[in-house]
């Protein structure tokens, strides 16, 4: 053992662990600025990644029709021959459809939302290591995508950026304990913010806490976006409410909330690259 | 006459040798790409890291040099992909694999059981750090449901993959070996 210590190996081996802590710090002193390391990588990597995804779904999707077909099996033979050619048609016509519903969806949204500069982008990584459904898409700085740009999709809110490389941005959902988002009851005008809660996050839901100890916020009631803070734009879907308490301190309610936007299965979102108040009192 | 054979063998050995090391590269590659694959290998919400297993096995059978390097570079995709700081994984898998390398020579025996604990070992530091530094100390409600539901069955899934891991590297290992005319 005291040979490898004294070996040119171990020279190596320390030289290029001091090399990997100085781009651990300087990317951490950057907050969060990506190193070159994570640049090259994720330029080998997105593009594959894409793919990849792609197959997850259509064999997920194919396996669903199979299994079908399995137990057709027992009744006919002759049906699953035909759902097989059907689900191979199905895969390229989801590809379809799942392209023109995303197109149908920036449009509508453009509509209502003229201010809103688009980026769209598809989940492309959902890491062993993710935190309440975060995930990567596969558009990145070169799309304009920049740190905090919110995501959603045309069900509502689903997140905000929370790294970019080049190619991809790491996308943090609003189950995200560290993710909070200033907003309103729709009917009531009461307004609190939302915040993950580990709990709530298993089953897909968030809260609105600091809503007023009098508030009428009640189960059905839509949540939006108040746009305070300027990290989200106003009147974005946020989600329903299923439930209401009293906040630990007594002194307040808070509100539980099933998003509109299908977090944990999302495949496709919108990244919003720029809006009207954008910035305004900047989120750090 | 002798001299050009030798140097012919000597060719096919380094030619041999940047083959396997390029192989290893796509696999670990490959592993990234179906860990971060929505939906693959997932059960229950769990999906076991599938590089850490890759790079650890490839270090009990390759030292702690060429161990350490596949170590980095399977880190450096995790951190990739992961909302730990950056370099969380690149570092500490960087310093797994050197001593596992060197463990491997001087004091384990390198069998699936030795992967094993070791997966466990690494795994367990790294699930213990992880709800330290990004659940624990920020004292968020219900922390412990991450390290129950989320943390701890990602390490043992993980970690019941390593044996195979562990097979599949010395498959190859071995198969190189005998091109190369070590065995």
């Amino acid at each position: 053992m005291r040979d490898f210590f004294k070996s040119a190996k171990f020279k190596i081996l320390a030289a290029v662990f001091i090399l990997l802590a100085a781009f651990m710090l300087r990317a951490t002193m950057s907050g969060g600025l990506t190193p070159i390391t994570s640049r090259v990588l994720s330029a080998i990597t997105t593009p594959i990644s894409s793919v990849t995804a792609g197959i997850s779904e259509t064999v997920g999707g194919a396996f669903r029709h199979l299994f079908q077909a399995g137990e057709l099996e027992q009744e006919n033979a002759e049906l699953e021959e035909r759902v097989r050619i059907l689900t191979q048609q199905v895969a390229e016509l989801e590809r379809y459809r799942r392209e023109n519903e995303q197109l149908r969806e920036y449009l509508e949204i453009k509509e209502e939302h003229s201010d809103f500069t688009f980026v769209s982008g598809s989940v492309v990584g959902r890491d062993a290591s993710e935190r309440f459904y975060s995930f990567a898409i596969d558009a990145g700085e070169n799309a304009g995508v920049e740190k905090y740009d919110p995501v959603i999709t045309s069900e509502g809110l689903v997140g905000l950026v929370s790294e970019v490389g080049p190619n991809y941005a790491k996308v943090l959902t609003i189950l995200d304990v560290t993710v909070e988002a200033g907003a309103y009851d729709i009917r009531t005008r009461d307004i609190g913010t939302t915040g993950g809660d580990i709990t709530l996050a298993a089953d897909g839901r968030l809260r609105l806490n600091m809503l007023p100890r009098d508030s009428g916020v009640s189960q059905g009631d839509l949540i939006y976006t108040t746009g305070y803070g300027g990290t989200y734009p106003r009147d974005i879907a946020i989600g329903e409410v299923v439930e209401i308490g009293t906040d630990s301190s007594g002194m307040g309610m808070y509100a539980v909330i099933e998003p509109l936007a299908d977090i944990p299965a999302v495949k496709d979102v919108l990244v919003i690259t720029s809006f009207a108040g954008q910035g305004e009192q900047a989120f750090d | 006459m002798t001299e050009k054979k030798w140097g012919s063998t000597q060719t096919r050995r380094h030619a041999l040798l940047a083959g396997k090391y390029l192989l290893y590269a796509g696999l670990v590659l490959l592993c990234y790409i179906l860990q971060n694959t929505p939906g693959f290998l997932e059960i229950f919400g769990v999906k076991p890291f599938l590089v850490i297993p890759a790079v650890l096995a490839i270090a009990m059978f390759e030292g702690e040099f060429v161990g350490a390097l596949y170590g980095a570079f399977g880190g450096m995709l995790c951190d990739l992909a992961a909302n730990t700081f950056y370099g969380f994984y690149t570092l500490t898998l960087f310093l797994a694999c050197a001593a596992v390398g060197l463990g491997v020579i001087y004091l384990m025996k390198n069998d699936y059981k030795t992967a094993f604990l070791t997966a466990v070992c690494y795994l367990g530091a790294m699930t213990l750090v992880e709800y330290l530094f990004y659940y624990l100390l920020y004292g968020y409600p219900g922390n412990w449901r991450v390290l129950v539901f989320q943390l701890l069955p990602r390490m043992a899934c993980t970690s019941a993959l390593t044996p195979l891991f562990w097979l599949g590297e010395r498959a190859l290992y071995e198969r190189f070996e005998r091109l190369t005319g070590t065995i």
